[in-house]
C-alpha cells in the first residue's frame, strides 16, 4: 500500500473511533490520547487564547470609555 | 547547463551506497520513545509551541490539508529518531484530531484531506466475503462449462488423430507389402 494512503487510512480509522480499540488491544496500556482526551488538552491550549481575548475586549471598551469621557469634558 | 555537468561529476559513483556507512542515521538507531503515550506527549509539545502553532495554521490557509500536515509532521519525527514508522502510522490520527481542535479555536478554515465516515471491515469479513464470492463464480461458471464443446475436434491438431488407440493399425506384413517389401523378390535376388 502507498505510504501516504496508510497515513490517511490510519487517520480515517482515528476519526470514527477504530484506531483507538486497535491501539488498546495491542499495548498492555490502553492508551490515553482519544477523541475526548484530545478535545480537553485543546480546551486548556485554547483558554490562554479565550481570557486573552477577554482582557484585548475589556481594553478596548475601556478606552472606548476614556474617549468619550474626554470628548464629553472638551465639549 | 554547466551546473548539471558538474554535479554529474559530483554525483554517487555506481555501487556507492553498497560500501557507504548508513548505521549511524537516527532512523538505523533505536528510537527515542517506545511508549505511545510519550510519543504522543512530545508531539503535543513540539506543536503547542507558539511559532509552530502558527505555521500550522499558516500551512493550513495555504490549502494544505491537515491529513498532509500531520503526516510530514510524524515523518520528520521518525526522521530524526523519535519512534519508529509503526507509531508515525498511529500517532497520525491523534496529531490530525489536536489540529483540526486547533484550527477551529483559532478560526481557521482547515480541509481535514480525509474521508471521515471511514467503513472499517475486520479482516475476518473480507476473507468471508472473497470466499463466498469466489463461490459465486464458481455456482455461475458450472452451466457454462457443461455445454459440450462443438469445435473440440477442429481446434485439435492433425497428428492428434493418429493417438487415438480405437483406430486400426495394419500389420507388419500388410505395412511390408505396401512398402514394396516381399519375400518372395529378397530369395531371388540371393
Amino acid at each position: 500500500m502507498n505510504l501516504n494512503k496508510a497515513f490517511k487510512r490510519s487517520i480515517a480509522r482515528y476519526l470514527d473511533g477504530v484506531g483507538t480499540k486497535e491501539m488498546d488491544n495491542a499495548s498492555e496500556e490502553p492508551f490515553t490520547y482519544t477523541l475526548e482526551t484530545l478535545e480537553a488538552i485543546a480546551d486548556t491550549v485554547l483558554e490562554e487564547r479565550r481570557t486573552a481575548k477577554k482582557k484585548a475586549a475589556k481594553k478596548a471598551s475601556r478606552t472606548k470609555k476614556k474617549t468619550e469621557e474626554s470628548d464629553t469634558d472638551g465639549e | 547547463m554547466a551546473n548539471k555537468k558538474y554535479a554529474a561529476i559530483d554525483g554517487p559513483i555506481p555501487g556507492e551506497n553498497l560500501i557507504s556507512d548508513e548505521r549511524n542515521y537516527p532512523w538505523r538507531r533505536a528510537p527515542d520513545y517506545t511508549d505511545l503515550d510519550e510519543a504522543m506527549e512530545f508531539l503535543l509539545d513540539t506543536i503547542s509551541e507558539k511559532p509552530k502553532l502558527f505555521a500550522v495554521f499558516n500551512a493550513l490557509e495555504n490549502e494544505i490539508t491537515v491529513a498532509q500536515f500531520s503526516q510530514t509532521i510524524v515523518m520528520s519525527a521518525m526522521a530524526q529518531g523519535r519512534f519508529t514508522l509503526d507509531f508515525a502510522l498511529l500517532l497520525a490520527g491523534p496529531l490530525a484530531k489536536y489540529i483540526s481542535i486547533l484550527a477551529e479555536g483559532y478560526d481557521v478554515d482547515y480541509d481535514m484531506g480525509v474521508e471521515t465516515e471511514y467503513m472499517y471491515f475486520p479482516k475476518e469479513l473480507i476473507d468471508a466475503s472473497q470466499l463466498d464470492f469466489e463461490l459465486q463464480q464458481e455456482m455461475e461458471r458450472t452451466p457454462e462449462d457443461e455445454e459440450e464443446d462443438v469445435n473440440e475436434e477442429a481446434r485439435e491438431g492433425l497428428m492428434n488423430a493418429m493417438k487415438d488407440e480405437s483406430m486400426d493399425v495394419a500389420s507388419e506384413e500388410e505395412q511390408d507389402s505396401m512398402l514394396g517389401y516381399n519375400e518372395g523378390e529378397d530369395e531371388e535376388l540371393v
